[in-house]
């Protein structure tokens, strides 16, 4: 467990402390400001134009991901690929740890990554939401023990990002996300006054599902790429191909095959198309078993293979 | 150094080389093969699912070279290139496989299995998942799921019988009326597309098979899209070819339903300008899904049926050149393509000749063209045969003229003066205060000669004519229902069959259409007799629903109140109360001013602009409960963001008893016109023959003018009494029928002319009658609306606000209500954040440049700090 959260701190503080992680990072921001603008401007429409979903500009517009499809290869290019170029894939493999704990570190610190790509996108939901918090000074037990768990929880994962003892870490976080969330859920059901209450004038439940969504689709385009990364030993090459893997994944929701929503053909073309998932359901607050499966079939199968890649390298 | 493994020439990477050049070729000659073959075709269908089942039946049966040796070689050379690529594709996976899994161990084996069972259980998975899933709304409304009843019942749909579902993009359903397309009108258009194709989706996991096609008529395909979504089904073709606005079709067989996307969500233009605080918004009203359910779950039910009573050829359904603008041609097309089955009755009989007043009948269409050809074919043999006895007679005249031209002058004045008493009549002249004929014997023989000619031409055309009405006439004849219905000579029983499967009777009666013009039609000419009026009758105490179109019964001497007949009676019977006025605008009295004292000419033109009519739908005061006609033609307005423009001129006043407006549950009349009115008696203007330097010519003698009746206690107020409007025109009313049409002397008079119809079977059922009409008939309630003007319903095709009007009726008259624009329904608008101008620049740049340059910041921060180190 130890070489796995250490290989995991490794690969995540490894794309900050390399320039392709905050260029991911600013251009991935840009390109959703940009749509967040066009979000914001039809919500703040006068006359008859506007937006129902306002998610749907974000993440149903196939621009986006024609843009995020370069996302997932360029984090993860690197993951395998380098190990193999710079010959380290066969000392990591000699090391006291199991092939599996190398694919789950190296995936979840690519994984923590993309999440951390997604953080900033939330200070767009004020708006999307038509937000509205007010404040109120209602220090009671309960709410004092949330805040309290909170700042518990944040000292502990800044001490295990920075490699400070990680049992204490781990303890710590433990301890703050109890007090958080059963000083928290008390504080939201037992006091009459809360410290913050907060409205949404538009529908929340298509943001929740939207994030859902990104979350998993993010997880099977990055085990996607990680499987390629771990095949080849130029990041570039890794990069390629990975793009070209997950092209039928986008590009079949820029046609329309047949224009009968009831046939085979144009369901098993929606079920291949992500950006179809989005507009139609995830931006609209519906959850699809048939998507979620799907996202989640194929991050296993990848993960699999990764590690089925890893266990003929060490054969060979 | 040790050589490259990668560039060692072993028979295994000689093979590997080989299969991947032979794949990669494969792939182009395929390529170009499907290239050829695809542009030899004679055509490709449209749907990739029938397109490549095409192109494999051409490829096949090119293979045997019946379509040309160069195609055969294509067809071999596309099929070998196909082996190529399958044999290039395993090969690669078989090697990605060994790749991935390592060849050298017991491991590698291991794995291989395990890959494989992964790669099993991937598609096993998804394959499961794709046809059981589960979709999870968890919008705040529930936004995309049925409700429970609805979809319970489509459940019930029959799995095995597939309902083709076209969406109709005519960019034109909220504009119809308008005229012209707003910004509004468009959103609206677009969004309902939109939330349509949802409820087809949802319709689509519960319902029976749905085959949802879209087409769009601004798309450059449309053409063909139509063709391949009609296919096989003409009806719906007919049906996408009349539809006047964007719209959902629902076909099953033959059977076909329609929906216009306001009839599912209509646009609030009235609300959308005045919401967001006045900056605007999408509001649309939601008429509910039931509606749009309904339409599947019914379209194997029969369509409902409307009778129209007509009165003669030209007031018919047909389309007459000319005359098209007082035809119910365009009420025909309406109320198709709304899906109605529309029958006319012919209540009145051309059959006594043409200057034979009509006799009562109940004809069909083909029946009454049979009476009508039969009576023309004998009209034009006796006129043949008349004309052919003068020919003979003028000819043999034109040849003793030439012997007599030897005879003396006495008999040859005498022998020309009997010419011309008999063909030349119109050429005989006054001469010296005698009658006198042509000095000239040539002009004589030239003027016979004419005769002749012109005798001999219109004989001609008449037996042209006869040759064509005997043609149409054979082919009516071959119609056995016509020639049935044409030996039926008891009207009563006729009328009363035709009106048995009926649904709506519609009794349009177009009277005056310009009475300065003096231009109208005779009101007794519309006159129902004493049996049609019970059968009419009868019907309305079935509690079946009538529509009524009635013109002012005015004359040239005032009201013609011969012209009340029976039918008028039972509105009276059912509370209403007819008025024997016109209303005349204030603003058609500078029109009449004009023509004071002139001679008197009939087409004058008539340019006096008359105001729109106002719908009241609470009654003048507001105080009741609203019309449900008149909130339908309210949410229509709202609709459009303004008042709808029905015009009516000399409309004819409609109103309800106060006895039947104190029963109403509602306000029964909802159509007002203006208050710039009076109720005339007199609307046509007096003409008087006057004599002038031109001879005597007709002159406007006196013109009508508001004369308001004078009251007081001793001659208190009548409803004919002349005063200003407003006037009610129109009303719609439920009501319980009559108990007096229940009683038993008059019910026994139905079982007496039941009875007398002479049929047996009338006899055993007549006691039922009476029992079931006096016990239980009375408590039935019916509908009943009433429109003052006999042309609101007229014209080739139905302006959109009278189409409105008419639909909106009918709804409401059979109970349709989930067709009525819904007052209660909830309203659908887009979110608004409503973000101040400072606010909106401070959200646009922090999110747009803020947050990267942020992330920029802290990187290169970063970088620096790593360099330092």
């Amino acid at each position: 467990m130890r070489a796995t959260l250490s290989l995991f701190r490794r690969e995540f503080t490894a794309y900050f402390l390399s320039p392709i992680g905050y260029v991911a990072l600013a251009g991935f921001l840009l390109v959703t400001g940009q749509l967040f603008f066009r979000a914001m401007s039809l919500l703040n429409e006068t006359g008859a134009d506007g937006i129902e979903y306002p998610m749907q500009v974000l993440l149903g517009d196939e621009k986006f991901w024609l843009v995020f499809l370069f996302i997932p290869p360029l984090l993860t290019m690197r993951l395998l690929a380098e190990e193999r170029g710079a010959g380290t894939l066969e000392a990591l493999l000699t090391a006291p740890i199991r092939d599996w704990q190398v694919v789950l570190a190296k995936f979840a610190a690519c994984f923590a990554f993309y999440l951390v790509l997604w953080l900033p996108t939330l200070t767009y939901l004020p708006v999307l939401l038509d937000l509205h918090a007010f404040w109120k000074p209602a220090f009671t037990p309960y709410s004092i023990a949330m805040l309290a768990g909170i700042l518990v929880a944040i000292a502990a994962f800044v001490m295990l990002l920075f490699g400070m003892n990680g049992w204490i870490a781990m303890l710590l976080g433990l301890i703050g996300a109890a007090a958080a969330g059963a000083g928290g859920w008390l504080h939201y059901t037992k006091d009459a006054q809360h410290l913050l209450e907060l409205t949404a004038g538009i529908d929340p439940y298509p943001a929740l599902t939207s994030y859902v969504g990104v979350v998993l689709a993010g997880a099977m385009f990055l085990a996607l790429g990680m499987f390629v990364s771990s095949l080849v030993k130029s990041q570039l090459v890794a990069a390629m191909i990975s793009l070209v893997l997950s092209l039928p994944l986008v590009v079949s929701a820029f046609w329309r095959l047949d224009r009968d929503s009831g046939t085979l053909l144009y369901r098993v073309e929606a079920f291949i198309s992500v950006p179809e998932h989005f507009r139609n359901d995830f931006t609209r607050g519906i959850l699809d078993t048939r998507w979620l499966v799907l996202y989640a079939s194929l991050t296993l199968f990848f993960l699999l293979l990764t590690v089925r890649s890893l266990e003929s390298n060490r054969s060979k | 150094m040790a050589k490259d493994v990668r560039y060692r020439k072993t028979l295994g990477n000689r093979l590997r080389f080989f299969i991947r050049f032979l794949g990669i070729t494969g792939l182009l000659v395929f390529v170009i093969g499907m290239f050829v073959i695809v542009l030899s075709m004679p055509e490709v269908p449209s749907k990739p699912e029938q397109a490549a089942p095409a192109v494999q039946r051409f490829v096949m049966s090119s293979l045997d070279g019946s379509h040309g040796t160069g195609l055969q070689a294509a067809a071999i050379a596309t099929l070998l290139a196909e082996a190529a690529i399958a044999l290039w594709l395993i090969t690669e996976v078989v090697g990605l496989l060994f790749l991935v899994t390592g060849r050298r161990t017991a491991t590698g084996a291991l794995s291989t299995v395990q890959i494989a069972l992964a790669s099993f259980l991937l598609v096993a998975v998804n394959v499961y998942s794709f046809s059981h899933y589960f979709r999870l709304d968890m919008t705040r409304g529930s936004n995309f799921t049925l409700p429970p009843q609805v979809a319970q019942e489509l459940r019930t749909l029959n799995k095995q019988s597939p309902t083709t579902v076209v969406v109709l993009q005519k960019h034109q359903t909220f504009a119809t009326i308008a005229g012209k397309q707003d910004s509004f009108d468009t959103a609206a258009d677009s969004k309902v597309l939109e939330k349509v194709r949802d409820l087809v989706d949802q319709f689509r996991e519960l319902g029976g098979r749905l085959r949802v096609v879209a087409l769009d008529v601004n798309d450059k395909r449309y053409d063909q899209e139509l063709a391949a979504a009609t296919e096989g089904m003409p009806q719906l073709k007919q049906a996408i070819a009349s539809a006047p606005e964007s719209s959902i079709f629902f076909a099953a067989g033959d059977r076909v339903q329609r929906l216009s996307f306001s009839e599912f969500l209509q646009l609030d233009k009235t609300g959308s300008k005045e919401a967001n605080g006045g900056k605007g918004n999408l509001v649309l009203r939601e008429q509910g899904v039931s509606g749009f359910a309904n339409r599947i779950l019914a379209i194997q039910e029969k369509r409902p049926k409307a009778a129209i009573l007509v009165t003669a050829k030209i007031l018919s359904t047909d389309f007459i050149e000319g005359l098209e603008a007082v035809t119910l041609a365009g009420l025909k097309k309406s109320l198709v393509d709304h899906g109605f089955e529309v029958e006319e009755i012919f209540v009145r009989s051309e059959s006594g000749g043409r200057n034979q007043p009509s006799q009562p009948s109940a004809d069909s269409r083909d029946e009454n063209r049979l009476v009508s050809l039969e009576s023309k074919r004998d009209a034009l043999q006796l006129q043949i045969e008349v004309t052919k006895a003068r020919l003979k007679s003028a000819e043999d005249d034109r040849k003793k003229a030439d012997e007599m031209d030897r005879q003396s002058e006495d008999a040859q004045i005498l022998f020309w003066f009997q010419v011309y008493a008999n063909f030349l009549r119109d050429r005989l002249v006054e001469r010296a205060g005698e009658v006198a004929i042509d000095r000239d014997v040539a002009v004589r023989k030239k003027a016979l000669d004419d005769y002749i000619r012109i005798r001999k031409s219109a004989l001609d055309r008449m037996e042209k004519s006869l040759a064509e009405t005997r043609d149409e006439l054979a082919k009516l004849e071959t119609n056995e229902k016509a020639l049935e219905g044409q030996r039926e000579r008891d009207v009563k029983a006729k009328l009363t069959k035709k009106l048995a499967d009926v649904d709506l009777l519609i009794v349009p009666r177009l009277t005056i259409i310009s009475a300065p013009s003096l231009f109208g039609f005779d009101p007794a000419m519309h006159q129902l007799s004493a049996e049609q009026a019970q059968v009419v009758k009868d019907f309305m105490k079935s509690g079946k629903p009538v529509l009524a179109c009635l013109g002012p019964i005015s004359g040239q001497d005032g009201p013609d109140l011969q012209a009340i007949d029976g039918f008028e009676k039972l509105l009276a019977d059912r509370g209403i109360q007819l008025g024997n006025q016109t209303v005349l605008y204030n603003a058609e009295a500078a029109a009449y001013e004009e023509i004071r004292g002139k001679p008197f000419t009939q087409f004058a033109p008539h340019a006096a602009d008359i105001p729109p009519l106002k719908l009241e739908s609470k009654g003048l005061k507001g105080d009741r409960d609203p019309n449900p006609v008149g909130e339908g033609i309210r949410m229509t307005e709202r609709s459009l963001g303004h008042s709808l423009d029905l015009r009516l001129r000399h409309p004819r006043p409609v109103a309800l008893t106060p006895e039947a407006r104190a029963r109403s549950t509602f306000a029964a009349e909802f159509l007002y016109t203006d208050p710039e009115s009076w109720n005339e008696a007199s609307p046509y203007p007096q003409i008087r023959p006057e004599r002038s330097a031109f001879g005597t010519v007709p002159v406007v003698s006196g013109i009508p003018e508001f004369q308001p009746t004078q009251t007081s206690e001793n001659k208190p107020s009548t409803p004919d009494d002349e005063r200003a409007g407003p006037f009610s025109v129109g009303v719609a009313i439920e009501s319980e029928l009559p108990k007096f049409w229940f009683e038993p002397q008059q019910a026994a008079g139905d079982v007496a002319s039941l009875v007398l119809a002479g049929n047996p079977w009338n006899r055993i059922v007549a006691s039922k009658v009476l029992a079931e009409e006096t016990e239980a008939g009375h408590e039935k309630k019916g509908r009943l609306v009433v429109l003052g003007h006999g042309g609101i319903f007229t014209g080739p095709e139905l302006k959109p606000v009278n189409e409105k009007l008419l639909l909106h009726s009918i709804n409401w008259l059979l109970g349709r209500s989930d067709r009525l624009p819904q007052t209660e329904a909830q309203t659908w608008e887009y979110p608004r954040v409503n973000l101040s101008a400072r606010q909106f620049s401070l959200w646009r740049w922090g999110t747009f440049l803020g947050l990267p340059l942020i992330a920029i910041y802290v990187g290169l921060i970063v970088l620096m700090v790593r360099k330092v180190r």
